[in-house]
């Protein structure tokens, strides 16, 4: 679904529909807060090392399962470590997979989802076939499928998100190219004997960004869920890494006694998904106004 | 296109999926790092018994025989044997199917008694209060992980207010009154999730039927709001509803996963998740693949009724 916008440049845009396109986006306070939310826990990935008060996986049996206090900001969990800095080596553990998943995923589905919707014919049905046969597994089930067969592991649930969600960018990349191969600037493209992989990657992808960075974002969004969820089922990552999934795992056994040891993860998890989800949302009623909350 | 020429044409583009998933849930096996019996046993296992389990499972054999034996076996409901449950594969399946089924009956029931009307008032009274709170419900649905709201659900009304169990399952056949009861916390945990996609849904659906031409021309004719809505939009707005249910699907049998793990419900979901722990291939390959022929099927079903209730969308399609 190109906008006018897009569909009138064939690479880059100029600085005043930049402009334009940041000023629509700002004025989603939903959005912008969102914005906020991700940049924060991006500083905190980053220098977690530096933030963190206590090494994360140091326990101490004078500590164990404290509550909340200005020494241990979320307590402490039932071998004595500090919840506050494991949550934020968990953020790193999250973060990383996450986005070497959903990168693995955007640039192997967006290949294969231009190239067919460009190419047409046997080539777009063959691929699209694959892509039905992943689409057809609900994606935790074909999470728990590979991982079956990888083994649990940081880099298998990597792969795993790389797999599950390559359909999702295949799909959109594809019916952006079905669209833009039509348009006037790929034909005189085309007369002029452009090679393919030139029109695909350098024309027809630039036009298809809009659709596909709402993807990426939203797709970030699950991805987070999905590796937390992954973890805490026992299939993720695996200890000594710390984990945001795990945490409740091992927290969700001192409810009644130690409430702090599987909210503040549970909490700490939501808040990057909801941050991408909002961003997400902004950028979709941005990139195309007329399809509104969708 | 009539619509018996597009089931047909779905229904064919259906085969090779079905082929493609079952060689994709056939080769998992395969995929396994060093002999899948080794991993199954574990690495004390005697190696007499190692090469027991692969004649068994039949590794010897080239590729495409092994795959024809096992498909056949498959059409026939022969799933072959479970190591952990020292059992048929097929039988604990059947079994396990129908506890998931009610579990996902039931959301889906709350999740749209909820859902469609929230999502109504929500597109008629656009940025109000009501919206904005829906708004809400919808980024917090798809936000929270479905195990935090099962952890945080069983904190509150079973350990805190002991108005539910906090695990476990009864047969409905057994004791109905308790197999409710068993049911009410994992059906809320889904619930949150289910809502928040259908409600989005049917809010941006609603104001999408709301804004065309047709509705504006009957508000110029003077037709009533009231019988605007109950005549006319609401029919039109709820074939993405039925989307809608299909998409959900997808999430439900994935949360089914968690939130059967979480209270102990011999479901679909728990089962799979067990195989994969235990590394009981053959029951990871039999779940997995009645798991994705239930999804697709749904899918399907519910693409050929939109299909049906809207002509435009075949057109769109070919």
């Amino acid at each position: 679904m190109a906008t006018e916008i897009e569909t009138q440049q064939t690479t880059g845009r100029d600085e005043s529909q930049l402009r334009q396109f940041a000023e629509s986006f700002l004025e989603n306070k939903l959005a912008v807060f969102g914005l906020f939310l991700i940049l924060s826990i991006g500083v905190i990935t980053l220098f977690a090392p530096q933030i963190a008060p206590y090494e994360p996986r140091t326990q101490n049996y004078d500590a164990i399962l404290e509550g909340p206090s200005a020494e241990h900001l979320f307590g402490t969990d039932n071998l004595g470590r500090d919840i506050f800095s494991r949550v934020l080596y968990g953020y790193q553990t999250v973060m990383t997979i996450t986005l070497g998943g959903v990168m693995m995923a955007f640039v192997l589905g967006t290949s294969i989802g231009l190239t067919a919707g460009y190419r047409g014919g046997w080539t777009d049905q063959a691929m699209m076939r694959a892509v039905d046969v992943l689409m057809a597994f609900p994606s935790l089930i074909l999470a728990l499928a590979l991982i079956s067969a990888l083994g649990p592991s940081k880099w298998g649930v990597l792969l795993v998100l790389g797999v599950a969600y390559t359909p999702i960018f295949a799909r959109v990349a594809r019916s952006e190219a079905v669209s833009l191969r039509e348009e006037q600037f790929v034909k005189s493209l085309e007369v002029r004997g452009a090679s393919q992989s030139r029109i695909v990657f350098r024309h027809i992808l630039p036009n298809a960004v809009g659709p596909l960075i709402v993807t990426i974002t939203l797709q970030f969004a699950f991805g987070i869920l999905t590796t937390a969820t992954l973890s805490f089922l026992g299939v993720g990552v695996q200890p000594p890494d710390p984990s945001l999934g795990r945490m409740l795992t091992e927290g969700k056994d001192y409810l009644a006694t130690a409430w702090w040891y599987s909210i503040f993860p549970g909490l700490a998890i939501m808040i990057p998904v909801i941050g991408f989800n909002t961003i997400g949302d902004g950028l979709r009623d941005t990139f195309d106004p007329r399809q509104v909350n969708r | 296109m009539e619509w018996y020429e597009y089931v047909l044409k779905r229904l064919l583009l259906f085969v090779p999926t079905l082929f493609g998933v079952s060689v994709f849930v056939f080769y998992l096996v395969h995929l396994v790092p060093g002999s899948p019996a080794v991993a199954m046993l574990g690495v004390r296992a005697t190696e007499e018994r190692v090469q027991e389990i692969e004649r068994e499972l039949g590794l010897h054999e080239p590729l495409p025989v092994q795959y024809v034996d096992w498909f056949s076996g498959v059409l026939v409901g022969n799933l072959g044997q479970s190591y952990s449950f020292n059992g048929p594969v097929a039988p604990i399946l059947a079994d396990r199917f129908f506890v998931s089924l009610e579990l996902v009956l039931l959301t889906l029931l709350v999740s749209l008694s909820v859902s469609i009307p929230l999502g109504i008032v929500a597109a008629l009274n656009k940025n109000s209060a009501v919206d904005y709170f829906s708004m809400g419900v919808g980024i917090t649905g798809v936000s929270v992980p479905t195990f935090f709201s099962g952890v945080v659900f069983i904190a509150i009304f079973a350990v805190g207010l002991s108005w539910f169990p906090v695990s476990g399952y009864v047969a409905p056949t057994e004791d109905l009154v308790e197999n409710l009861r068993h049911m009410v916390l994992p059906t809320l945990t889904m619930t949150l999730v289910a809502v928040a996609v259908a409600m989005r849904m049917m809010r941006s659906s609603m104001i999408e039927t709301l804004g065309e031409e047709y509705i504006r021309f009957l508000k110029a004719k003077g037709l009533r709001s009231r019988s605007i809505l109950f005549g006319h939009a609401l029919k039109n707005s709820f074939i993405p509803v039925i989307t809608v249910i299909g998409l959900q699907f997808g999430y439900m049998l994935s949360g089914a996963v968690v939130v059967e793990q979480i209270f102990a419900i011999p479901g679909l979901g728990r089962t799979v998740l067990q195989a994969v722990l235990q590394r009981d291939y053959p029951l990871v390959q039999g779940s997995v693949l009645l798991l994705a022929l239930w999804f697709s099927a749904v899918n399907l079903g519910t693409d050929l009724i939109i299909s049906y209730l809207d002509p435009r969308i075949m057109e769109e399609e070919a």
